[in-house]
């Protein structure tokens, strides 16, 4: 019998939110202003936008109609360590967390943040040059940016699959978002999103969603439900190329179409140790979805078993 | 002024041939015979085969021409451990390593002083930590692509764990593997290796050296560096990388239902490294071993 620490988004009442947790503005180094950039959104479709400008909280002079934009904000160390750039997003921020300068350490930052902001998330891994650890480090930081378009689409660095997974097999129990991080140099708006089922297209019922991991992240896959049964995982989505379920303890499958190119459904019979399962999956067109991790425990397994795993 | 070190065997005398240094059989867990796992990387078309299976230097028999059989094994230490485990390759090897050494480092020294040539294993499936495996110098090549993890657990690619080592300042070249248990992993990850000739110490000599590029799919045409500016020309492609560290590189992307085949990076001087990775509309990758970039004192 498996027990299960997570709730499922797709089993809750609510609204299905398209949201954009991570974008910048000509109040720090976009090149769009507040009003442009929320526009561009809410043409896009999306219901909601937070403003994460570095180290300053930006707000709209006049709503934009049909779209329900937030205040964050974005801040980083200095030359703590040279080959890493932290950065930390704080969503529903108010002036009180902005500082003059940069923070003299990670420690230093998370440590003024977390008390001040409902949700923060660390920005961009790979591209910050931070390892698993590194993002494991914090045990009270609520999520990860599994991926940012802006730091794929500059130096190719879009991806945290690897730290993130590291964080998840160690302990760590962070969500997993995808963000934009836009600075509209180039058009880089609408690249990676979170799908959140909240209560109400309201500040405290997002916030509420985001913290419960009540949501799933993507660039473009749609994931219409996850069913965790007491001895399998099983999802369904959007045409997609290939739907992963990963895992730690090398535990874990990979599921292609029987025919033809695409499938839109998946099961993974839980193999009885794994300490959590994600879905993700990937569409013809490269892009990729992410689901939270299901956090699982287990009976104490009998002593004489063996993995038989061995690649 | 900026230094750049880069063993290129783009353009380097010789052929490029195509191998495959991660098989099992059932001389270990995997599901085929050595004899008919080498006829069947030939009929695949491999010039050169490694049999890496558990703790075991597999021989062979009734090698069919023109594979070339490159003695291989693989030794792994970390049982016990509910994260992390180490698992190494390594080809040119003797008899004397130990099943299970103590420790990395321990495993590591065995190695060296045992095969010719050897490599970290499936870092993601193996859940390494990033800067271990960075801090751990002594290898100098890792998978970066491992067919059979990416099959079996969604976990087969390394590019993160990779880039990081180079990022800290480690030097590090990568290979992609079958690491093949079935023939379903046959023909999924492999090397185009440039030597002048086949046989063992040209293999030897060009793993070393890094004449080689690893990929799933994808061909690397071309590679030069004039003036400070890489230029690399491939197969159609979806997207192309430069990946830099310190916060350079860049990113190519076809537009949408489009193929690129070339791009150009200008080198700053302020990169610890620039390689290249290339990626089809399928999503399978190729990888060039890095350029690495010094600033020297000189000009500045």
């Amino acid at each position: 019998m498996v027990i299960c620490h997570t709730e499922n988004p797709f089993e809750a009442e609510g609204l299905w939110l398209k949201g954009a947790l991570h974008a910048h503005t000509t109040e720090s180094d976009g090149h769009l202003t507040p009003t442009e950039l929320a526009t561009l959104y809410r043409d896009r479709g999306w219901d909601f936008l937070f403003l994460t400008d570095h180290n300053k909280v930006t707000t709209l002079d006049e709503p934009v109609e049909g779209l329900l934009v937030l205040p964050g904000i974005e801040q980083d160390v200095g030359n703590d360590e040279p080959n890493k750039n932290w950065h930390l997003v704080g969503l529903c921020a108010d002036d009180s967390v902005s500082i003059e300068g940069k923070f003299a350490s990670a420690t230093t930052m998370v440590e003024h943040q977390r008390p001040k902001v409902p949700f923060c998330m660390l920005a961009h891994p790979y591209w910050s040059q931070l390892s698993g650890k590194d993002v494991s480090r914090f045990d009270d930081i609520d999520a990860v940016e599994v991926w940012n378009t802006g730091c794929e689409l500059g130096e190719g660095r879009g991806y945290a699959e690897y730290q993130w997974d590291w964080a998840l097999a160690s302990g760590s129990r962070l969500h997993g978002v995808a963000v934009d991080d836009c600075h509209s140099r180039i058009d880089d708006s609408g690249g990676g999103w979170v799908m959140v089922k909240a209560a109400a297209c309201s500040s405290d019922a997002i916030i509420d969603a985001l913290k419960r991991g009540m949501f799933y992240s993507t660039c473009g896959p749609e994931i219409h439900g996850i069913r965790l049964t007491e001895d399998a995982l099983e999802v369904e989505t959007s045409p997609c190329r290939e739907i992963g379920f990963v895992a730690d303890r090398q535990a874990g499958t990979r599921v292609l179409p029987e025919e033809g190119p695409e499938l839109t459904s998946a099961r993974y019979p839980l193999r009885g140790k794994e300490g959590y399962v994600r879905v993700q999956c990937t569409d013809a067109l490269s892009r990729k979805a992410w689901s939270n991790p299901f956090y699982l425990q287990w009976p104490p397994e009998p002593e004489d078993e063996t993995s038989g795993n061995e690649e | 002024m900026t230094k750049l070190t880069f063993e290129n065997p783009f353009g380097a005398a010789g052929e490029w041939w195509r191998g495959n240094l991660h098989t099992h059989t059932t001389e270990s867990d995997g599901e085929l015979p050595p004899d008919e796992t080498a006829a069947r990387y030939r009929e695949l078309g491999y010039d050169f085969l490694a049999l890496t299976d558990h703790n075991h230097i597999t021989e062979v028999t009734g090698v069919p021409d023109g594979l070339l059989m490159v003695p291989g094994a693989e030794y792994g230490i970390g049982e016990g451990d509910p994260v992390r485990v180490w698992h190494v390759g390594c080809v040119g090897v003797t008899p004397g390593v130990p099943a299970d050494a103590g420790s990395p480092a321990e495993l590591h020294a065995s190695v060296r002083e045992h095969a010719a040539f050897s490599w970290v294993a499936h870092p993601y499936w193996s859940n390494l930590p990033e800067d271990e495996f960075a801090a751990f110098e002594g290898f100098d090549t890792t998978e970066v692509y491992n067919a059979v993890t990416e099959r079996v657990i969604d976990r087969g690619y390394s590019d993160a764990a990779w880039d990081y080592a180079l990022a800290s300042g480690v030097r590090i070249n990568a290979l992609a593997v079958d690491d093949a248990h079935s023939v379903h992993d046959f023909g999924r990850g492999w090397i185009m290796l440039r030597a002048e000739k086949l046989d063992l110490d040209a293999v030897y000599e060009a793993l070393r050296r890094g004449h080689y590029y690893a990929t799933s799919g994808p061909e690397i045409h071309d590679l030069t560096i004039e003036d400070d500016v890489v230029r690399v020309r491939c197969s159609r492609c979806r997207t192309i990388k430069f990946m830099a560290g310190n916060w350079r590189g860049a990113f190519i992307s076809a537009p949408e239902g489009d193929t690129v085949t070339s791009a150009e990076y200008e080198i700053t001087g302020d990169e610890v490294y620039v390689r290249v990775q290339v990626e089809d509309a399928a999503g399978r990758r190729a990888y060039a071993n890095p350029i690495y970039v010094e600033r020297t004192e000189e000009g500045d």
